[in-house]
């Protein structure tokens, strides 16, 4: 501990910050004890280092908290520290650039690591590799009869496998939808029919984009009969 | 006994007393051996529909009503003499109704007793009197109660001994329905003294029938009295022998004569006097004149009343608000004209004026006035036309007769008569400089009855009247009307509910009142008269109050004084006691009467730094100059030369008017607030919402400068802010302590949870808000959670994970957040298992003083996530975009 090296006991100041930095540096000893960290590169679909990167952890156990997130450096690197001992997804995103989250299963293939920390091994390296990289959905729901723009939700499914799917309530601007694979979108919204009709949905509301394109889709939708 | 030297007893318990101060600036031409006795004094005619309200008594008011007027002769009474009704009739044709009006703000009781001509007394029952209460009593009652059969007597009226001024004022009303139509006649309760003379007198107005005359002695010794009618310039004379306490009854104009000049002048009208031998007043006499229409041949009756000539205080004689035309008359009757009999008592020739004053009731303003002279021989009675003085329905005439003999010498009485029923009206007569400045009537509007108070300023310059209505339990309305000189003026009651109008303090009667007492004084005597006329329009009764009192200001009432801003000004009102005081105003004390409006006050201010104040009346204008404390005080006082002060403390609040900034974060520190505004003085303390402390300080009058630390355990929201200079604290102004207050949801998303198939995860994204709505200083903040959650219903139960202080979870750059909600696995059993979340507040973990600013609740289970009752799947039940979540 350097900062005991420049504790100076006969300067009540100094007294004052060598206790200090003593109880610091005795809470990170307790801490070191208890908790470990993961640290790693994210590289893209051509294995080049992805700067400013958001990568987090997740518990795979009852959750019930946020997430928290750490960027990677110019480099691609990362860090998370003080972590608990236990067993964590760890993902990552950039969806300015294209790479969702991976925590959604609609947009991960499971190629995503998972680490243990435990205080025999309490820091391990991952590798997240993001990509290929979305294309993107950009749609507009509008009232049928009177043309009002509607605040829907989303529900979007991949047409290969069903059991990887996504629903929106909220969202702002164009989504991610992976690429070169078919989507399933289905529209709904309170007191409006869902959008395509049953009957519909093996010729419409699939979708298929290419990496980096934008796909526009106006859909509109009817009242339900009360 | 000297009346001024009589025990005055405490009256009301108040912080202040009047004090009596000699002389003052004001004019006064009230002489002080002026008489203030109680008279009351009515007209009425047909039926007057007595509310049960008035009707203490259980005697019922009689068919009939109160009428034509009878001046019993005033005197100075002392406190514990009784009254008299000279004369009760119950003959079969003609009965009585005896009505007395408590008129003080006391509780009392009156006794009655009556006596027969031969002066034998039999006591009677007593009868309680709630203040400014009536009660009635049937005669014929009376004495059947008493077990007495007696045609003619007369009755006497003892009052609680707990008073100390005669409070009880009375009338006995005499029904005549012997032709089949009914008249009635008035008779006012009489109040001899020793200061009275040896003599009464009284004018009849002209008649075809006989007048009658009773006179009762209060003497416990024989008098030889003896009663002169003139009437035609023929003079009789009767001498007449009264027992003790007893009573005599004669038609003094009757001669034993039955020449033609005698009969010729049966229909003239009459001077009559009665003087007697005994000791100073020891008489009173009441009379009857009887009249037959012409055309109908209805009879009817009318009363005389008998006024001690020593009592008048001058040679004016003043009839306010005359019934004449269609003005002031009974509803839906005819029109009336009016005659004026005058009598002459002196020796010598008198030059008589009649003066007519005129007012228009819509505006007030006086349309004309005219005189009438005339010279009146000695020892001669008159009648005189006077016409229809109010030839506009909206007019009202009052008329003052004065002469230029020496006072008691003129005797007057104003007659107006129809050609149908009812016949006549006879108006009061009222000496110009009487003692009595007020008045006490009851006021009904029920059977849609009209009350109208009827009210004349017979001086010179304009005068004050104080007004006081008051509903029991409800509200006491209180106005000053300024009345011009010469001006009549009506004031309905009915009008002052219907258009809802607001007394000086904005009060208004309410509309379900329909019966009460109605007060009224001028600031001293001589200064204006009132009297209070009850009309039905159904029945055409006619009722006129005029009882009169002598209202002293006695004691004043605390200002209720309340805080002020500096530069605002607050209206005070000064409230007086009233108290009844027969003795003129000498002793500045009395029964208490009722509460009012002074008319005249002088308004000070201990401290004109602190406050100033201006007022020349009940209403005064404080100012607040600077913060602090000042006594005002309104030095309130009478035309009788009393005074009493109403005092009270008025606090002048520091105002500000800014603050800025208008919000201090939580948590910031050495932030500077200025605090503009004026009134804060050198050293004023200033107090913030909790949690916000002060560093440094300066202050001039009018800014504070401030520099504050905002602690974490401060109060998020909404505070006061106010300065307190010399002990008064100023208005609150608000300073925000802002901080997290609320979350939206930016994104809402569910699908499976990772390396799931079945069990979903919802994830949330929020931004916080500060209360005041903006994101600052929410970014890269430490959040946690304080979650409860229920019994975990699945297998393996796991215990959930969430965010602590400790573990430094923080926010994004621009103040957001991920929520994740999920069970993680699909190792769980039974299929829709999952655990409840009773809550999960977000917090800002803010050094151990956690702030919530958003609360979640619901349900995580494998298939399905609750977040404040947004359920998903289906995907379309998740939260909109914005949607607000709340701590």
């Amino acid at each position: 501990m350097t900062t005991r090296f420049f504790c100076q006991p006969l300067l009540i100041i100094g007294v004052c910050f060598c206790l200090s930095s003593g109880m610091q540096a005795q809470m990170s000893r307790t801490k070191a004890a208890r908790e470990g960290a993961v640290k790693g590169r994210v590289v893209d679909e051509n294995h080049a280092p992805v700067a400013k990167a958001e990568v987090y952890l997740q518990d795979q156990r009852l959750t019930i908290k946020s997430i928290r997130f750490v960027e990677t450096n110019a480099a691609g690197y990362f860090r998370i520290d003080h972590v608990a001992w236990g067993m964590y997804w760890v993902f990552g995103r950039k969806e300015d650039a294209g790479y969702p989250d991976q925590g959604f299963a609609f947009y991960n293939d499971s190629r995503s690591p998972k680490v243990t920390l435990s205080p025999s091994s309490p820091v391990k390296t991952v590798v997240i590799r993001f990509g290929p990289r979305c294309g993107k959905l950009a749609i507009t729901i509008t009232d049928a009869i009177s043309g009002k723009a509607i605040q829907g939700a989303l529900m979007l499914r991949r047409a290969n496998d069903p059991r990887k799917y996504l629903g929106i309530t909220a969202w702002s601007g164009p989504i991610l939808v992976p690429s070169n694979t078919d989507i399933e979108v289905e529209v709904g919204a309170k007191g409006y029919d869902s959008w395509p009709p049953k009957t519909a949905r093996a010729t419409e509301g699939t979708i298929r984009v290419k990496p980096g394109e934008v796909y526009s889709l106006a859909v509109r939708i009817k009242r339900s009969n009360p | 006994m000297h009346i001024s030297e009589a025990p005055s007893a405490p009256i009301r318990i108040t912080a202040l007393v009047s004090r009596y101060i000699p002389t003052r600036t004001h004019s006064t031409r009230f002489r002080r051996r002026a008489v203030g006795a109680i008279i009351c004094t009515s007209i009425a005619t047909t039926l007057f529909p007595v509310p049960s309200v008035y009707s203490q008594s259980s005697t019922p008011y009689p068919p009939g009503g109160y009428r034509i007027p009878v001046h019993s002769r005033t005197s100075l009474p002392m406190p514990s003499t009784p009254s008299i009704f000279p004369l009760f009739i119950e003959d079969g044709a003609i009965s009585s109704t005896v009505t007395l009006i408590n008129s003080s703000g006391l509780s009392t009781y009156a006794s009655l007793s009556v006596r027969n001509a031969a002066g034998q007394t039999w006591d009677s029952r007593r009868y309680p009197l709630a203040p400014h209460a009536t009660v009635q009593i049937a005669v014929a009652d009376l004495l059947r109660e008493m077990g007495l059969n007696l045609q003619y007597g007369s009755i006497v009226v003892s009052q609680s001994s707990g008073l100390h001024r005669p409070s009880i004022v009375g009338q006995l009303t005499l029904a005549d329905r012997a032709s089949g139509f009914s008249s009635y006649a008035e008779e006012e309760m009489a109040m001899p003294g020793i200061l009275d003379s040896q003599s009464l007198r009284s004018v009849a107005e002209a008649a075809d029938r006989s007048l009658q005359l009773a006179v009762s002695s209060m003497s416990a010794q024989v008098q030889h009295v003896n009663i002169r009618c003139t009437r035609g310039g023929v003079t009789l004379n009767r001498q007449e022998t009264i027992p003790p306490e007893g009573q005599v009854i004669v038609q003094p104009c009757d001669s034993p004569d039955t020449s033609a000049t005698a009969a010729a002048s049966a229909t003239a009208p009459a001077a009559l006097s009665v003087t007697t031998d005994g000791p100073n007043g020891q008489l009173a006499a009441y009379g009857i004149t009887r009249h037959t229409n012409a055309s109908t041949g209805n009879e009817f009756i009318g009363a005389l009343q008998f006024i001690d000539p020593h009592s008048f205080n001058s040679s004016s004689l003043v009839f306010s608000g005359v019934s004449s035309g269609t003005s002031l008359t009974p509803l839906n009757a005819g029109e009336y004209r009016s005659e004026i009999a005058l009598a002459n008592f002196a020796k010598s020739a008198a030059h008589i004026a009649i003066s007519v004053y005129r007012t228009s009731a819509a505006d007030g303003n006086q349309v004309a006035s005219n005189t009438i002279n005339t010279l009146l021989p000695p020892l001669s009675a008159v009648q005189l036309p006077l016409g229809n003085l109010a030839p506009q329905p909206d007019q009202i005439s009052s008329v003052i007769v004065t002469s230029d003999i020496p006072p008691g010498n003129v005797f007057a009485k104003i007659i107006s008569t129809a050609d149908t029923a009812p016949y006549q009206l006879e108006q009061l007569v009222k000496d110009s400089l009487d003692g009595r400045n007020g008045g006490s009537h009851p006021w009904t509007l029920a059977d849609d009855s009209s009350s109208d108070l009827i009210l004349f300023n017979e001086s010179d310059s304009a005068q004050p009247f104080n007004i006081a209505i008051e509903v029991p339990g409800m509200v006491e309305w209180e106005k000053t009307l300024t009345i011009l000189s010469h001006e009549s003026r009506t004031l309905s009651i009915g009008d002052l509910i219907a258009q809802k109008v607001a007394d000086d303090r904005g009060r208004v009667i309410p509309a379900s009142a329909k019966a009460g007492t109605l007060l009224w004084h001028t600031a001293g005597p001589g200064e204006g008269l009132g009297r209070l006329l009850i009309r039905s329009p159904n029945d055409l009764s006619f009722h006129s109050f005029s009882c009169g009192q002598t209202y002293v200001i006695c004691n004043g009432e605390p200002l209720d004084l309340g805080t002020i801003t500096v530069g605002q000004q607050e209206t005070a009102f000064a409230t007086a006691d009233y108290c009844i005081d027969y003795t003129g105003g000498l002793q500045c004390t009395g029964d208490y009467g009722y509460s009012g409006l002074p008319q005249y006050a002088d308004w000070l201010t201990s401290d004109s730094n602190v406050a100033t104040v201006s007022g020349s009346g009940a209403q005064g204008t404080i100012y607040g100059i600077s913060g602090g404390i000042a006594t005002i005080d309104a030095s309130m006082y009478d035309l009788f030369g009393c005074v009493a002060d109403a005092t009270g403390d008025v606090g002048v609040a520091p105002q500000i008017t800014g603050i800025s900034p208008s919000s201090v974060y939580i948590g910031s520190n050495n932030v500077q607030i200025t605090i503009s505004g004026n009134g804060f003085g050198t050293a004023p303390s200033v107090s913030l919402p909790s949690g916000v402390t002060i560093a440094s300080q300066s202050a001039t009058d009018s800014q504070i400068t401030l520099t504050v630390n905002t602690s974490y355990s401060a109060t998020i929201g909404n505070g006061d802010v106010s300065v307190t200079a010399s002990g008064v604290a100023s208005n609150a102004e608000t300073l925000l302590v802002d901080g997290p207050g609320y979350m939206t949801v930016n994104l809402d998303t569910y699908g499976p949870c990772p390396g799931c198939s079945t069990t979903i995860e919802r994830r949330v994204s929020y931004q916080i808000y500060n209360v005041s709505g903006t994101t600052t200083n929410l970014g890269n903040q430490v959040i946690s959670e304080n979650v409860s959650v229920g019994t975990n219903s699945c297998t393996p139960a796991g215990t959930p994970f969430f965010n602590t202080c400790a573990e430094g979870r923080t926010t994004s750059a621009s103040g957001t957040f991920t929520d994740v909600w999920s069970l993680q696995s699909d190792s769980l059993s039974p299929s829709g298992c999952g655990v409840p979340i009773n809550y999960d507040h977000w917090q800002m973990c803010f050094n151990g003083n956690p702030k919530t600013f958003g609360t979640l609740s619901g349900y995580v289970h494998t298939n399905s996530i609750n977040i404040n009752g947004y359920v998903v799947p289906p995907y379309s039940n998740g939260m909109s975009a914005g949607t607000r979540i709340n701590p």
